[in-house]
């Protein structure tokens, strides 16, 4: 070897950055007045994550509650559109339960139908659509005996119903709209959206290997390489096929199709 | 109605609880005694019971099922008993589901120091550190020796768990009635006398205090109430105790 190779080494120097001003990022940790922690220096991600319960009015709550769960939109949508009228609470129960069969879902329904109630999409009502948040029953006093004594009061029949607040969070999803929007951002691929979701239109769904084997090979998917999984994840995230053991175009995707075929037909 | 209820909360519990402490040096008949014992083995055993783990569905359908006396005698009881009822009365989605999220808020807590929960140890009570498995757990744990008893292979906490000891003053209740009813008062006064003692040194020296903290934890009526009908009940036993032993 010719001299000492490691005189001037410095095993620290790709480690060392420079401590510019510009690209110190301010610390939670940083303490602040009375030796508090700095609350300017909170990471703005972490206050992302605050409670959806601390937003201020039933809109921002909802929004934000939606927000932290977006893996859990359509089974939040359609527990909206089944409280459009009042809906027992056994029977939602019941109707999310079927959804969660094909759902890695860890809320039990129940907990679901609490943080829309939480967030102010939903509310307990009696069967005729009459609100019982408010009311508070007081046990009942009998005498037996010549003693006193309270009974619980029975439950009335608890219904959950939409607020006016839900009802205008439901009025605004417009999966159609969705799914337009999704196929025109991927200008380069209608094409394949239109084949995927097709091909989840067909009696029984699709496989993802199924897709696979019509959509994998096509030339536009070869630069950038893409495959059906991306098609398909954009197609669920806007609403367009579901998963029930298979792909399957649901109620808005159907939809979708018969307008772009009417769209063909009238050129 | 179960005998739970029948007994714990029903009219005997009303005239043995308030009434027995003041009426003990009254003249008694041993069937009135024994029958008086039974019926503090079965609330002990229902407020063990609810310390004990989270309330499930058939423990919940006897809560509703049951009837609180209005007039106890005992302030904190008849604001447990009202409060029990008018949280049961109002508890209609999920009842068992969210008992059972207070449960875990409330008894196992999280956080890193120890005030984080109501802990229902007594060591975390009366020892310096607030840690388990200290002095107390090892003075119960020979109490209940002497007593022929000891923990099932199920139970893997401390013995020094609320559950636990209140178990053991129910099952010393048990005794005691099965004692008076043979007329053997010799072995009646002994069992009164351990179980004056055990909760003069133990149940007595922290249970008030954990009941503060459960006020302070619990996110629902119920365990606020749990807490009230605990404090209220012992209270009252104590001063029954008392009572009797000496007279």
């Amino acid at each position: 070897m010719e001299g000492d190779a490691t005189r001037d080494f410095d095993p620290l120097d790709s480690l060392f950055f420079e401590d510019e001003q510009d690209d110190v990022v301010e610390s939670v940790f940083e303490e602040g007045p009375y030796n508090l922690p700095n609350p300017e220096a909170y990471p703005k991600f972490l206050g992302q994550l605050n409670s959806f319960a601390n937003a201020e009015t039933a809109e921002a709550r909802i929004e934000a509650l939606f927000n932290q769960m977006p893996t859990l939109h359509a089974m939040l949508y359609s527990m909206l559109e089944a409280c459009t009228s009042p809906v027992a609470v056994a029977d939602l129960e019941a109707q999310v339960g079927e959804l969660k069969k094909h759902h890695h879902c860890i809320y039990d329904p129940s907990t679901l139908a609490d943080l829309l109630e939480r967030a102010g999409a939903v509310r307990k009502t009696d069967a005729e659509g009459t609100p019982l948040d408010e009311v508070e029953q007081e046990p009942l006093r009998v005498e037996e005996d010549g003693v006193e004594y309270w009974v619980v009061a029975p439950a009335p029949d608890v219904h959950w119903m939409l607020t006016d607040d839900g009802r205008a969070k439901l009025d605004r999803y417009h999966p159609l709209e969705l799914i337009r929007a999704c196929v025109a951002e991927d200008e380069r691929y209608p094409e394949i959206y239109h084949t995927v979701l097709r091909l989840c239109a067909r009696d029984g769904g699709s496989s993802l290997a199924a897709i696979g084997d019509v959509v994998d090979d096509e030339p536009v998917l070869q630069s950038p390489q893409r495959f059906a999984t991306y098609f398909v994840d954009k197609l669920e995230r806007a609403g367009a096929i579901s998963w029930n053991g298979r792909w399957c175009a649901t109620p808005a995707g159907v939809e979708y199709l018969e307008g772009i075929k009417e769209a063909e037909g009238s050129r | 109605m179960s005998d739970v209820a029948e007994s714990s909360y029903g009219a005997e519990e009303e005239t043995t609880c308030a009434k027995a402490s003041r009426e003990a040096e009254d003249e008694m008949t041993l069937d009135e005694l024994a029958a008086m014992c039974d019926s503090r083995a079965a609330t002990y055993g229902l407020i063990a019971r609810l310390y004990y783990a989270e309330v499930d569905e058939a423990l919940f359908d006897e809560l509703v099922a049951m009837r609180y006396p209005v007039s106890s005698g005992n302030d904190l009881l008849d604001r447990g008993y009202y409060t029990l009822a008018k949280y049961l009365s109002n508890a209609w989605v999920d009842p068992v589901l969210r008992l059972s999220v207070d449960y875990s808020k409330t008894f196992l807590g999280s956080g890193i120091d120890a005030y984080s929960a109501a802990y229902p140890f007594e060591s975390v009570y009366t020892s310096e550190k607030r840690l388990l498995m200290q002095d107390a757990r090892d003075e119960v744990l020979a109490i209940y020796r002497s007593c022929g008893l000891d923990k099932s292979a199920s139970w893997k906490t401390g013995e020094d768990h609320i559950a636990v000891e209140l178990e053991f003053m129910r099952i010393m209740s048990a005794r005691t009635a099965k004692a008076l009813r043979a007329a053997d008062e010799d072995e009646a006064t002994a069992l009164l006398s351990t179980q004056k003692n055990f909760m003069l040194d133990h149940v007595a020296a922290w249970v008030p205090v954990f009941c503060n903290d459960v006020r302070r934890f619990a996110g629902t009526a119920f365990y606020q109430a749990l807490a009230d009908v605990t404090e209220g009940f012992l209270e009252e036993d104590a001063a029954l105790l008392e009572g009797l032993v000496e007279s």
